[in-house]
């Protein structure tokens, strides 16, 4: 049965900030000093990083759990990404506009976990918008939906968890909307 | 049994040449108007699109006013000295009365009315849908916005909230001046005062009036392109529904309102939405809109406590 929901992206792109937004524990993690120097001048006010899995529940009642798992985009980090895809009901990609390679590393993201979780609904949300005014959100779009990536696609402030509910409630109805249509 | 409540139309008057005494008569005229259900807004005509033009024709700049109404097919009502029998249009002769002026304007407006469509309130929506992509400069009362289509963006020129702007684009009365594509922009940039997403602007429009931003044909199949960029959480929750579905695959209207739980009315704005932003795609077939999934609309229970848990409710559609 699917009952996980997985967040996926890049270090930086606030996986763990938003998975803690709408969660119903402290997200368990394991996080690390960076110590890549090119990526903490880039992150400038982030001086850890999630190195393995996140990991948060939310509750449905009666017992019943949501597993919530983030999940480290990088490449080398992609023996984990089968275990936790099975059986995921919908999987977030989240991306950073400062991240210079957002719109390769969201195609592969999505192409790798379309492979792995051919049930799940997929969503897109692009972080950091306050701090990369000139990011093109509509040609980013297009550009997913000119690879086949037809799917909701938007801005999100993973620390407001309103807005990360926003994008769950998107993927929600994207997942149903597939069942009438 | 009361009568049914007839609906105010909405008529723009050009004028050109008058003096200021024709001038208030004709916008006492105008006034009067209410009492036929039309509501006019008196305009200097620029060239821009009007409903009718009211020009004195006597000297040569009149005469070249009526030669570029008469090009652009804007019916004329002409004040004039000379007869009135002798003229080849409608006519007020110089000097005349609100009566007059008003039972003119009154004939005419009903004439093009009888032609085809009634007088359709001035929206920003439709006051922009005539500059087909040019820059331009929109105001309303204290509203006063820079739409650049192509650049997709909004410039907001007064210091006024931008919700404020986002309810009054569906207000009528709204007066366009095209720009000069590349550097008329520039020239205002100046009293700028934010800057927003066209897509944001037009989306969030959408959902707070109560009618579709333009008239849709609502007997086509449709899909939507891509999904805007719309500030999240400012969509309506009910229009996700609908939204996801149009991205799968094309639907007719009523059977993604029947699909959906929604309105057809509620889709009618969604579409207009899609439209305003080049993000309806129309050319869907038929074949792709019978699309198999299972169709069913039948989920695990899980998934519904799920959805139930973000405060959603599938059974009806999106109710949230």
């Amino acid at each position: 049965m699917a009952t996980k929901l997985v967040f996926v992206g890049e270090m930086g792109a606030g996986k763990t900030t938003a998975i803690r937004s709408i969660s119903d524990m402290e997200p368990i993690s394991t996080e690390m000093p960076i110590s890549d120097d090119a990526a903490l001048q880039a992150f400038e006010d982030k001086s850890h990083t999630t190195v393995a899995l996140d990991y948060s529940s939310i509750e449905l009642g009666d017992g019943e759990l949501l597993h919530v798992y983030g999940v480290p985009g990088q490449a080398y980090l992609d023996f984990m990404w089968p275990i936790v895809a099975e059986g995921a009901i919908g999987v977030i990609v989240l991306v950073s506009a400062l991240n210079p390679r957002a719109l390769p590393s969201t195609l592969t993201l999505l192409e790798r976990f379309r492979a792995l979780a051919p049930e799940a609904c997929f969503a897109v949300g692009v972080t950091c918008q306050d701090r990369q005014p000139d990011f093109s959100f509509t040609d980013f779009r297009n550009a997913l939906a000119g690879d086949g990536h037809r799917l909701p696609v938007m801005w999100v402030d993973a620390r407001e968890s309103s807005q990360v509910d926003f994008l769950v409630k998107a993927l929600l109805s994207c997942r149903y909307a597939e069942s009438i249509a | 049994m009361s009568a049914p409540a007839r609906k105010i139309s909405a008529a723009v008057i050009g004028c050109k040449g008058l003096d200021v005494l024709h001038m208030m008569r004709l916008k006492v005229a105008s006034s009067l108007l209410m009492a036929e259900y039309i509501q006019a807004d008196v305009q200097e005509w620029n060239q821009q699109k009007v409903d009718l033009l009211v020009a004195s024709i006597d000297d040569s700049a009149g005469q070249q006013v009526l030669r570029e109404a008469g090009a652009k097919g804007v019916p004329v009502l002409a004040v004039t000295r000379k007869l009135l029998s002798g003229l080849p249009i409608p006519g007020v002769a110089h000097g005349a009365s609100v009566r007059d002026i008003f039972q003119q304007l009154r004939q005419l407006l009903q004439q093009v009315d009888d032609s085809g469509e009634r007088f359709l309130p001035r929206t920003l929506f439709r006051s922009l849908a005539e500059a087909r992509g040019t820059p331009s400069l929109l105001h309303m009362g204290l509203v006063k916005v820079i739409i650049d289509a192509e650049q997709r963006q909004v410039t907001l020129m007064r210091d006024i909230p931008y919700e404020n702007c986002l309810k009054a684009a569906a207000e009528s009365g709204w007066t366009l001046s095209l720009l000069a594509p590349g550097g008329g922009v520039g020239q205002y940039m100046a009293d700028a005062v934010s800057h927003h997403a066209f897509e944001d602007f037009c989306w969030r429009a959408a959902a707070l009036s109560a009618e579709p931003l333009l008239p849709q044909d609502m007997r086509g199949l449709v899909q939507l392109r891509g999904w805007p960029e719309v500030t999240t959480g400012q969509l309506p929750m009910q229009w996700l529904l609908p939204m996801a579905a149009l991205m799968i695959r094309p639907w007719r209207p009523e059977r993604l309102a029947l699909a959906t739980g929604g309105s057809l009315d509620e889709i009618a704005r969604i579409m207009a939405a899609a439209a305003c932003t080049g993000l309806l795609d129309t050319s869907g077939n038929e074949a792709a809109a019978t699309r198999s999934g299972n169709g069913s609309g039948k989920v695990p229970g899980f998934f519904s406590r799920i959805a139930k848990r973000f405060g959603l409710n599938f059974s009806k559609g999106l109710q949230g």
